[in-house]
């Protein structure tokens, strides 16, 4: 009796497919979570994970349309399911928390009415008097540690990690048997995330919910969820408890997502990869999908996709070859004995740099100092100053006070040149010339950046764009295409091609691998390592992204504020940090 | 453990904070009636210049047919000062103007003020009922249309909408003229009236005629912006916990009231310059119609006039939609104390 | 793809958008092809057209050779419309050029320079923008006898500051982008950052906004001229023609309601050439 009533209040979906003008993007999914267990839905960008969200709760965007059936608080909906359905579910049974804090909230309206509209809209027909919905108002934000000030304020005035909570409190006040958190703490910084997501959490046992969160953060997932989903492009390839698939993965792509995340306790000579890219969703393949990127892809695997399968100790695997967990092959540790070489000429002085917008100050009297041949990476959250910072070296904005030194000579409006510092952004997708082919990007920036050394002592080798290409590992092809043709980690291949037309002295990464898929982000810190070695580059990285810096930064500077907080090599603030905030910075990576 | 604050990123709410809010919106909209008094100011000596740049002998412009004795001559020189500097004609002017006297019409000596006041009511009234017209049926038009987007109702709008727009005042005018007013004569086709009623009776088809133009516009835009804002992150997750649908548009509407106001403010100005269309088309009394006679006579100080008042009329608008952005974006007005 | 979120559309409603796009498309650009072509060969097809004949003067339409009747100067009205389509649609397709030209350059300027420049630009285009189009055209025209062409001239002056704006607008929007940031980084000259980089990515804004500069100048020229600016009694205009045959509104109504219907239908063709242009471009774009 017992059990069946626990089995009625399962959260469960059954074939889930989502289907679009181009195909199939979602195929076959299942899962049943028993209410009060967290299921952690993993995977890259392409993988459905998002569809799949919004496929549970009945708000996919036109033209893509579901089947499959879902059960939850004891109701069934077979898929699509009428609006007016979907109308009774949505809130009370379900409630979908979006990824960006920054656009969830409706900007013109205060917090506390939002959070007020849910409980109206839970109360259905019943009016209730306006002193009883702000006392439950405040009784929301108190649960998510948030002040009754911010009842009166508007999203703009918080900071993200202040803004998520007043989404969780607003979506919560519908008091949902299912919580689906769609990437809840991606576009906070790490330690928001931590608190965050033990909120989350908390609440979680507090109200009695099922939970499902969404994450490409294997790390993250495996510190919240019990059962765990493994996607790649649409389909499921492994699933199972969480501490088995992401322990001791079965599946070939769970272990290579295991492998290419950046451990923060030692540096890898080259960090693991999975060559190749995501198929586009919709993207028709014979076999496996992950056939073509695997390094176990055997011939069947290349004509019939494996069927999802149980294998041993509670789990479904699709594959055809891997049966049991994958034993990998420890990568090389660099052993790190590295000490900054004094004698060698500083190509970057900065000193005493200080700027404000505004009134507000972003930098504060900030020294820091780069030799040649040096990695030097600057860590911080966002606010920080760092990505100021890093556009005043390169000359993209003036600081107020202070001054930048290049090999000695303070650098001005004026003595400039596009071979003295070059710049990898952040977002691969804005970052080409969208009407411009890859080759002619380059060739351009091999004809403007020339010119300026010409005359001088020293110039640069004659590169082609095609050997500029070369070095980051595309074919000459590639000269041909135009950006929207490439992969996000083949464009910023491109990028840094380009940042590497000019021969330039210094190269910045500012968050340059922040908005790639974790295994893309492993393809470029190498291509970065390679080249390096290669070209004797000196790179300045900016992250807020403690693991990443680890893999390539010899020294390392902390920025909080405006301020240097502490600096040093890296592999010695990192382990044993002097710096209050240094180790908050660090406990709060550490899963 | 001393932890730099990642919390709010201003300060919490209190009385200073509201004080420095006031002073930094007290600020701007000095700064913007400041700007308009320039651009107005601008366009004074522009206006002011017409008589002197207009081809043909001064004197003759301001005497217009009536013969000119060498007495008449030198009188008039003396009376708009015609000897003395430019910058000091213009001051006179400008002081002339500034005290209410606004001249005479050189056609029949009749004050411009009187003139004026004659007619300026028929030309208000047009505009206002044009306007109203306009914005009580487009703004649902609109929303109704982006709330359906891609159905059928949304369809019949978008087009019907488009062929609105592509017709201008006086062709819809003269279409509309000749169907209600001659051959099934519900209107009366020209004139303005006597007494209120009357006038609104006789005002309806103009009214009518000049909303159908601009009305395209503002549902063409409400639509585009409430489009926009269904689509935002917002909505979804207004959706996602529950939210009626009406709640959800109210949301969407509120943020997106910004663009469709400014679109009204253009509208408003349009309309000021568009009405002379539709007077010449059902020949009312406005405005409009005695600043394209006051043309063609060459009648300096109406014309004068006239050009100053349509364009203050537009700063105004202007002035107007941009202080009623302080007032509807608490975020636009939190920003200006940063 | 518009969401349609408050009704749940399912797939089909899209496709069968798909399916109706060309015929619109197609439909614009036959109406445009005609009055294009009577804007070339009116005056070839209909030599005689403003040629007075009063003994055939205000013939109702339906007479004997003269389909929708003659004005009151015995003019046929088909024949002097299709003759009127050049005055009625070259000089707008001028102001809508020239006003593109000039809008495209200062609005580059003001969008990519900024400071100083940006702020006297945008001081006098709001200067501009305060001067309501018809009024100006009708006081400037008549206190200084303008002709076709010089009404042409100012009426690029006045629809110039929204082009303007418009381009500026989208430059800004560009500017702060990585690519452009990086074209900065390598020292490339403004020039070439503003023509090969900015412009070339403002493309489809500058299409759209011809486009509807066109059709809009067309409807203020045929403003202008019913208002008697630049165009003397008589001639073969649509405007003109419209205001021409308001004496004779109540025995042949075509006479007034001919050209008006083509102004519509014309300046209509090109609006929603604009806007199936505007949304194959949204549909066409990958990421």
């Amino acid at each position: 009796m017992k059990l069946a009533e626990q089995a009625r209040e399962d959260v469960r979906a059954d074939d889930l497919i989502v289907a679009g003008p181009a195909g199939q993007i979602v195929r076959n999914l299942s899962f049943s979570i028993p209410l009060g267990q967290t299921l952690g839905i993993v995977g890259e960008s392409g993988s459905g994970k998002s569809l799949t969200a919004k496929a549970v709760s009945g708000l996919l965007p036109a033209g893509l349309h579901a089947t499959g059936s879902v059960v939850i608080a004891g109701t069934k909906v077979v898929l699509p399911g009428s609006a007016a359905a979907w109308q009774r579910l949505r809130g009370p049974a379900v409630t979908l928390l979006l990824q960006d804090p920054f656009t969830s909230l409706s900007p013109m309206h205060r917090c506390g009415d939002q959070i007020a509209w849910t409980l109206r809209a839970k109360a259905r027909n019943s009016r209730l008097p306006r002193a009883e919905i702000q006392a439950q108002v405040m009784q929301h934000l108190e649960e998510v540690n948030l002040p009754a000030t911010v009842a009166r304020q508007y999203p703009g005035e918080l900071s993200g990690g202040m803004r998520q909570r007043v989404a969780i409190a607003a979506a919560l006040a519908a008091s949902p048997r299912l919580l689906i958190a769609d990437e809840p703490t991606t576009a906070l910084d790490a330690p928001n995330q931590r608190d965050v997501l033990d909120l989350l959490a908390g609440l979680q046992r507090e109200h009695g919910m099922a939970m499902v969160v969404i994450s490409h953060d294997l790390g993250l997932v495996r510190g919240v969820a019990d059962q765990v989903l493994v996607m790649y492009a649409g389909s499921v390839v492994e699933q199972g408890p969480t501490a088995a698939v992401l322990g001791t993965p079965v599946h070939p792509y769970t272990a290579g997502l295991r492998a290419s995340d950046p451990p923060m306790d030692r540096r890898l000579e080259r960090l693991v990869v999975i060559p190749g890219r995501v198929p586009e969703p919709g993207e028709q393949t014979t076999g496996c999908r992950f056939a073509a990127r695997c390094l176990f892809a055997a011939d069947a695997c290349r004509v019939a996709e494996p069927p999802l399968e149980p294998v041993a100790d509670g789990r479904l695997v699709a594959c055809f070859v891997s049966r049991g967990p994958i034993t990998e092959v420890a990568p090389a540790v660099v052993d790190e004995r590295w000490e900054r070489d004094t004698s060698v000429q500083a190509v970057i002085e900065v000193r005493d740099l200080t700027k404000a917008f505004g009134g507000r100050p972003a930098l504060r009297e900030v020294s820091i100092e780069i030799r040649e041949g040096e990695s030097v990476g600057i860590v911080g959250e966002s606010g920080s100053g760092k990505t100021t910072l890093a556009r005043c070296i390169a000359g993209l904005e003036r600081q107020d006070n202070g001054q930048i030194l290049f090999r000695g000579t303070p650098l001005t409006r004026h003595n400039r040149t596009a071979s003295q510092v070059q710049v990898v952004f952040q977002d691969p997708y804005s970052a080409l010339n969208p009407r411009l082919r890859v080759g002619a990007a380059l060739s351009e920036a091999l004809r403007g950046g020339t010119a300026a050394r010409r005359g001088t002592t020293q110039e640069p080798p004659r590169r082609t764009a095609s050997e500029l290409l070369e070095m980051v590992g595309l074919p000459a092809a590639f000269a041909r295409r135009y950006p929207a043709e490439l992969s996000g980690g083949e464009r910023q291949r491109v990028a840094i091609a380009r940042s590497l037309a000019p021969a330039p002295d210094l190269l910045i990464c500012d968050e340059s691998v922040s908005a790639l898929d974790v295994s893309v982000q492993a393809q470029i810190l190498n291509l970065l390592g390679d080249l390096r070695r290669e070209l004797g580059l000196t790179i300045l990285f900016i992250s807020h992204d403690l693991a990443v810096v680890r893999q390539i930064s010899d020294a390392i500077y902390i920025i909080s504020g405006g301020r240097i907080v502490e600096s040093g090599l890296t592999r010695k603030v990192l382990r044993t940090p002097q710096q209050d905030y240094t180790r908050h910075l660090i406990s709060a990576v550490a899963h | 453990m001393t932890v730099p604050a990642a919390g709010a990123t201003s300060p919490a709410p209190g009385p200073a904070r509201a004080r420095s809010t006031a002073a930094a919106v007290a600020r701007l909209v000095a700064w913007r009636v400041a700007g308009a008094v320039v651009l107005l100011a601008v366009i004074s000596v522009l206006v002011f210049l017409l008589t002197y740049l207009t081809p043909g002998n001064i004197i003759k412009n301001i005497t217009g047919i009536r013969p000119a004795s060498p007495k008449l001559v030198a009188a008039l020189r003396r009376e708009y000062g015609l000897n003395e500097p430019l910058v000091t004609q213009y001051l006179h002017w400008l002081g002339r103007f500034v005290q209410g006297n606004f001249g005479r019409s050189i056609e029949d000596q009749t004050s411009v003020a009187q003139l004026f006041s004659e007619r300026v009511g028929v030309t208000l009234l047009l505009c206002g009922l044009a306007f109203a017209l306009a914005v009580l049926v487009s703004v649902p038009l609109g929303v109704m249309a982006a709330a359906r987007a891609g159905g059928l109702i949304d369809r019949l709008i978008s087009v019907g909408s488009v062929v609105s727009l592509s017709a201008p005042a006086f062709a819809a005018g003269l279409i509309l003229l000749y169907v209600f007013s001659y051959y099934l004569p519900w209107f009366p086709s020209s004139g303005a009236g006597q007494g209120f009623l009357d006038t609104l009776y006789h005002l309806t088809l103009p009214a009518i005629t000049l909303a159908v133009g601009v009305g395209a516009y503002i549902v063409r835009l409400t639509r585009t912006a409430m489009v926009r804002e269904l689509q935002s992150d917002y909505v979804t997750f207004a959706r996602a916990r529950g939210l009626r649908d009406r709640r959800v548009l109210a949301t969407a509407l509120r943020n997106g009231i910004i663009p469709v106001i400014t679109t009204m403010g253009l509208v408003l100005s349009y309309l000021v310059g568009a009405t002379i269309l539709v007077e010449t088309v059902f020949t009312l009394p406005g405005l409009g119609l005695l600043l394209q006679s006051s043309v063609v006579f060459k009648d300096f100080p109406v014309v004068q006039f006239l050009a100053l008042f349509f364009a203050a009329v537009i700063v105004l608008v202007t002035l107007a939609v941009d202080l009623s952005y302080l007032a509807l974006d608490p975020n636009w007005r939190r920003q200006l104390t940063r | 793809m518009t969401a349609d979120v408050l009704t749940s559309v399912a797939a089909p409603a899209a496709n069968a958008r798909k399916r109706r796009r060309p015929v619109t498309l197609v439909t614009c650009l036959i109406i445009l092809g005609l009055a294009l072509f009577a804007a070339l060969f009116g005056h070839l097809v209909f030599p005689n057209a403003t040629q007075v004949n009063i003994l055939q003067a205000k013939l109702p339409p339906g007479s004997p050779g003269h389909l929708l009747g003659t004005d009151e100067l015995g003019r046929d009205v088909f024949a002097i419309s299709v003759a009127g389509a050049a005055s009625t649609l070259v000089g707008p397709l001028i102001v809508a050029g020239g006003a593109m030209i000039v809008g495209t350059f200062f609005g580059l300027l003001a969008g990519f320079r900024q400071g100083p420049t940006d702020f006297v630009l945008s001081r006098i285009t709001d200067l501009l923008l305060a001067l309501p189009v018809i009024l100006l055209g009708v006081v400037v025209a008549g206190l200084f006898g303008a002709s076709y062409w010089w009404t042409t001239l100012l009426l690029i002056v006045t629809f110039a500051p929204y082009d303007i704006r418009i381009v500026r607008s989208g430059v800004i929007e560009q500017v702060t982008k990585p690519y452009v940031e990086a074209a900065r980084l390598l020292h490339l000259s403004s020039w070439r950052i503003m023509f090969r980089h900015l412009l070339v990515n403002l493309w489809p804004l500058e299409r759209t906004n011809f486009l509807l500069n066109y059709a809009n100048a067309i409807i203020a020229m045929s403003a202008l001229s019913f208002l008697g600016v630049g165009v003397q009694e008589g001639t073969a205009n649509w405007g003109r023609q419209l205001i021409d045959g308001e004496q004779v509104l109540f025995s042949n109504p075509l006479v007034s309601i001919t050209p008006a219907v083509l102004i519509v239908v014309v300046a209509c063709a090109v609006n929603l050439l604009a806007d199936a242009l505007n949304s194959r471009e949204g549909k066409g774009r990958g990421r």
